[in-house]
């Protein structure tokens, strides 16, 4: 499938980002004001305005070039979110999107840096490092990522 | 941002309803809804967001 092209900094779009949710709910008012309604959630759409200033050759080409293959609202494409989420269920490591080293051990609950207990505490009890990861991404795609974490000094046996 | 997005889309727009505490008086409203079936975002920058929403109180 087509997908939305990156920009070399492997961002999806510059500031600023609009976006738009729509949900679709028919609604019954009776003439005492009470409401019935009655959720429709096929009706539901997000749309996105993507603006763009001071492009490259190469980025404005790459533009045209997905434009035309997609044959302007004809074809339909992958598109990341620019101001979602793509690290979901970084609070929850329990998660199956997650693989963790075998040595790890996960602890849920710690204080986070936000001042909440979202924290997780990773314990390795291997001699090696380890790691953890999400198994899903695209190839073709650059990401970006940080994480804010502190060592422990080793207990003595 | 995120977390009004989520409070959106849990509430289907104006379809859901929830207790809304009136910022005013303090004075919680058990039975409230979203007045729109639509939500629109702006991001001018990295954790620089703006939105709108108005809140109801159902009848009935």
């Amino acid at each position: 499938m087509l997908v939305y092209p990156q920009l070399t900094t492997g961002a999806l779009s510059q500031f600023p980002i609009e976006k738009r949710w729509r949900q679709r709910t028919v609604v019954n008012t009776a003439a005492d004001g009470s409401v019935i309604k009655l959720a429709d959630p096929n009706g539901a759409l997000t749309e996105w305005q993507l603006q763009y200033a001071g492009l490259s050759d190469g980025e404005l080409a790459a533009l045209q070039q997905f434009f035309a293959a997609a044959e302007g609202t004809l074809n339909g494409f992958t598109f990341l979110d620019p101001a979602g989420n793509l690290f979901a269920w970084s609070d929850h490591l329990e998660n199956v999107v997650w693989d963790l080293g075998s040595f790890l051990a996960k602890t849920g609950g710690v204080a986070d840096p936000a001042g909440g207990t979202n924290g997780w505490l990773l314990t390795n009890s291997g001699t090696g490092a380890q790691a953890s990861r999400r198994l899903w991404r695209r190839r073709e795609d650059t990401y970006s990522a940080s994480a804010r974490g502190s060592k422990r000094p080793r207990q003595p046996p | 941002m995120a977390a009004i997005e989520q409070f959106f889309a849990d509430n289907q727009g104006q379809f859901g309803s929830f207790a809304f505490t009136d910022p005013w008086d303090g004075t919680v409203h058990p039975d409230c809804s979203l007045a729109s079936d639509e939500l629109d975002l702006t991001w001018q920058a990295e954790m620089r967001g703006t939105t709108s929403l108005t809140v109801v109180e159902n009848r009935g």
